[in-house]
């Protein structure tokens, strides 16, 4: 108890420099927490995006798709996919199935190739919510056979409208050439790249009809109850479908790009955040390395009327931790203060001007930042590891201190 | 002035210990910005460059609206003579004509979406590097009508080679679909791992042919003797197409992509912030040390005053002694970021474990930091001003010591 007496003591000889110290962590690690809320208020919402707006958590294709897609490389959900998942599959919550292939589209004088997705309009409305990512006009009806949605900047670069007749051309099954008419119902939203710079959304009883495949799909779109569950549902449903000949596979390896630029990402941001730390971390070992060194006799003195080295190291670590921990109270108050308002008023990058670089990467341009146990523990981690660096060498002078030669020296 | 230099430099070495870290924290800090700064500047120059030497070159004329609305039927007929002229403008190396259309490539077994560019072997080869990125194979020549040049990606994932035969298809002028079948002739590899999955290259010839248009281009392209001072070309090639009353407009590659152009504008931003806050994190250790520095030496410095010296010059002495330390610090610094930097720029910062990542983001694996001479120059100096500004609080507590006071204090 006297040690927390004494440390508190002198910390208080020094207002300014023990303020400045404090200061100098909360501006630190404040900004680290909120700068990994913000990185991961992004990333989280590149993933969602893409993943609840297009791909789903989970796709099923028959086995070698994925690696070398092709439209010969179909399977029957009728025989092969449903029977399988009776009795229900623990962790899932919703599927459909798609038929996605390339074609040649054209309205009017303008011509684009585009990739053509056949969907089950009813069934995907219930987890992909397609009603709430029209830009203009309108979802596909049940039983809609004519229609068609394209992405919002294809159709914006090619000036489609709602009611233009698109002619499609393409491969069919059997590989050879086929020609089908649609009428475009709305454009799609959907923040998913993809989709939005180059899709043809038409039902797959359609493009069933136009390919040729009628009973077949290439791809199955899982949708998990949470994304907790995915790892469970990818192996639950490889147990029952593999046999047959299908393949699962998640989000993760379904778009390895987005998973490694969120990487790199991260990689960067520890890295910048790292410099910032060091710079905060020397503050902290001159503030502490400066208050041994004055205190050369005091220590000396203490040591002579019977105080262990260890006790004096003690002295120093304590002053040291109401220090900083006054630092880490304060920084935890301000980072997740700053990050909470922000996950409730995102930052809004449109009126900077980077709504073109939002749409490439697939994002919304108003950011939210989002607050979980990583973006806290991690800077938190950070910051502590970086102050006992700073500490050891302080330390290790005071342990080293000779009473006789300490008491004799002067000031 | 030269002893309160004098002064200064003895002042540091007092207490050296102090000193090497305040060095060592000014040193990390500056470090740690200037090899952010090459690397986020290698990423944005590779785009830049891919995007000037592939696919805009500096200035381009194309239709009025072309890039509003990038199809076929947005062509124009050049006038006669018009590449001669636009050669001609102060500041022109050279232009090419292009005419562009997204078209449907088929292999035997795969099909996929491909911007086709029509372009004119000789004349492109002066303006783009297409040229000089082939790996395999041959760049169009003359006269080599049936070839078609792909990128190493796109050939990959049609699962062709060299003199494969390649069948694409299109729609023409009267929107009659049209098919012609190529053959491979080259295979292009680049930094863009977008661009090479995406582009392809047929004659300008053959592209005429295609497509139904015998005279007409898309856009022409040109290449400017500088890169840096394009205005005076745009307004020179301006002149040369409004003077005919075309609907032709002249643009640099800024307003083209506006993704690129957003892209410098972010990056600029995301630089600024990370300079203030390091420079600010700096602060704290700055002011932290000359309170010190002032607080140590209060007898010190009343017995100064006392004999004569101003407050003026005590704060200059106190500011000097700090701006030696700020330049020790970013000689330490800036020195090792220089060596970094150095060695990274010539061999190249590998990043293929993210291979997919850095194409998502339209990137190459291999990134080339650089950091131009003036760029250093403005780090140095704006570190050595953050330092100083940060020790003028210190000094104008030093100034303000009162000497009978300041020599009874222990």
């Amino acid at each position: 108890m006297i040690l927390f007496k004494l440390a508190w003591r002198n910390n208080w000889r020094h207002r300014w420099r023990s303020g400045l110290t404090a200061a100098a962590v909360v501006f630190g690690l404040s900004i680290t927490i909120w700068g990994f809320c913000f990185t991961e208020g992004s990333h989280e919402q590149i993933i969602r995006n893409s993943v609840e707006s297009f791909t789903g958590h989970v796709q099923v294709h028959r086995k070698g798709f994925h690696d070398d897609p092709s439209l010969r490389k179909v399977f029957y959900p009728d025989s092969q996919f449903v029977p399988e998942l009776e009795g229900g599959v623990p962790g899932l919550a919703n599927y459909s199935f798609r038929i996605s292939t390339f074609g040649l589209a054209s309205v009017g004088e303008t011509s684009f190739a585009a990739m053509i997705v056949g969907i089950q309009p009813e069934r995907e409305q219930e987890f992909i919510h397609w009603d709430r990512k029209i830009e203009q006009g309108r979802y596909l009806h049940p039983g809609d056979i004519n229609g068609a949605l394209v992405g919002a900047d294809l159709a914006e670069n090619l000036g489609i409208g709602i009611g233009d007749t698109v002619i499609i051309v393409t491969q069919d099954y059997y590989g050879s050439l086929c020609g089908a008419l649609r009428v475009v119902r709305g454009t799609v939203r959907s923040h998913a790249r993809e989709l939005d710079r180059g899709g043809l959304l038409i039902s797959l009883a359609s493009a069933r009809e136009m390919l040729s495949m009628q009973g077949m799909a290439n791809t199955a779109v899982v949708m998990a109850t949470g994304s907790e569950q995915v790892p469970q549902l990818i192996s639950e449903l490889d147990n029952r479908l593999g046999a047959g000949g299908l393949e699962v596979i998640g989000w993760r390896r379904i778009m390895p790009d987005i998973v490694q630029a969120v990487e790199l990402d991260n990689v960067f941001g520890i890295l910048t955040n790292l410099i910032l730390l060091l710079v905060i971390g020397f503050t902290v070992l001159n503030t502490f390395l400066m208050s041994v060194m004055e205190r050369i006799r005091e220590f000396g003195i203490m040591r002579s009327l019977g105080a262990s080295p260890g006790r004096v190291v003690g002295l120093i670590v304590v002053e040291a931790a109401l220090l900083v921990g006054l630092g880490f109270v304060l920084a935890n108050i301000v980072g997740i203060g700053a990050s909470v308002y922000n996950s409730v008023h995102p930052l809004d990058f449109s009126e900077m001007g980077g709504d073109e670089l939002s749409k490439f990467y697939g994002m919304d341009p108003r950011i939210y930042t989002r607050l979980t146990w990583q973006t806290l523990v991690y800077p938190n981690l950070f910051v502590a590891v970086v102050i006992l660096l700073a500490l050891i060498y302080p330390a290790w002078r005071a342990a080293r201190i000779s009473p006789a030669e300490a008491v004799s020296r002067r000031h | 002035m030269g002893i309160f230099i004098r002064i200064a430099w003895r002042n540091l070495w007092r207490n050296y210990s102090r000193s090497l870290i305040m060095i060592g924290g000014i040193g990390v800090g500056l470090f740690g910005l200037l090899v952010y700064y090459g690397i986020s500047n290698g990423f944005i120059n590779q785009l830049v460059e891919v995007s000037i030497e592939l696919e805009l070159g500096h200035v381009q004329v194309t239709r009025r609206g072309y890039y509003q609305h990038p199809v076929q039927s947005n062509s124009f007929t050049p006038a006669n003579s018009l590449m001669e002229r636009i050669e001609s403008v102060h500041g022109v190396r050279a232009a090419a004509g292009r005419l562009s259309a997204a078209v449907l490539v088929n292999s035997a077994e795969k099909s996929n979406r491909v911007d086709l560019v029509g372009i004119d072997p000789e004349r492109e080869g002066r303006v783009t590097s297409i040229r000089n990125m082939i790996a395999q194979g041959e760049y169009l020549g003359p006269g080599q009508d049936g070839k078609i040049v792909i990128g190493r990606k796109l050939a990959e994932h049609l699962g062709v080679g060299l003199g494969d035969k390649l069948v694409v298809m299109t729609q023409d002028s009267e929107n009659e679909l049209q098919s012609r079948l190529f053959r491979v002739g080259g295979i292009f590899e680049t930094n863009s791992p977008l661009w090479e999955k995406t582009a392809a290259f047929i004659t300008l010839r053959s592209m005429r042919k295609l497509l139904g248009r015998p005279l007409q281009l898309t856009a022409i392209l040109v290449r400017a003797e500088r890169e840096k001072s394009l205005e005076p070309i745009v307004a020179g090639i301006d002149s040369l197409v409004t003077g005919e009353g075309s609907a032709l407009e002249v643009f640099e590659w800024k307003e083209v992509s506006p993704l690129l152009a957003q892209s410098i504008e972010m990056f600029d931003f995301f630089v600024w912030v990370f300079y203030l806050i390091i420079y600010l994190a700096m602060a704290f250790g700055v002011v932290n040390i000359m309170l010190m520095v002032v607080l140590d030496r209060t007898r010190e410095l009343g017995v100064m005053r006392a004999i004569g010296t101003t407050p003026g010059q005590v704060m200059t002495m106190v500011l000097l002694e700090a701006a030696l330390l700020g330049v020790a610090g970013i000689i330490v610094g800036g020195g090792a970021a220089w060596l970094l930097n150095g060695y990274l720029a010539a061999n190249g910062l590998d990043l293929g474990r993210w291979a997919d990542g850095m194409e998502f983001m339209g990137l190459g694996s291999v990134i080339y930091p650089r950091i131009e001479p003036l760029e250093w120059l403005v780090s140095f100096l704006s570190a050595e001003a953050a330092v100083i500004v940060s020790s003028i609080w210190p000094a104008w507590r030093s100034a303000g010591i009162e000497p009978v006071r300041a020599i009874q204090f222990e």
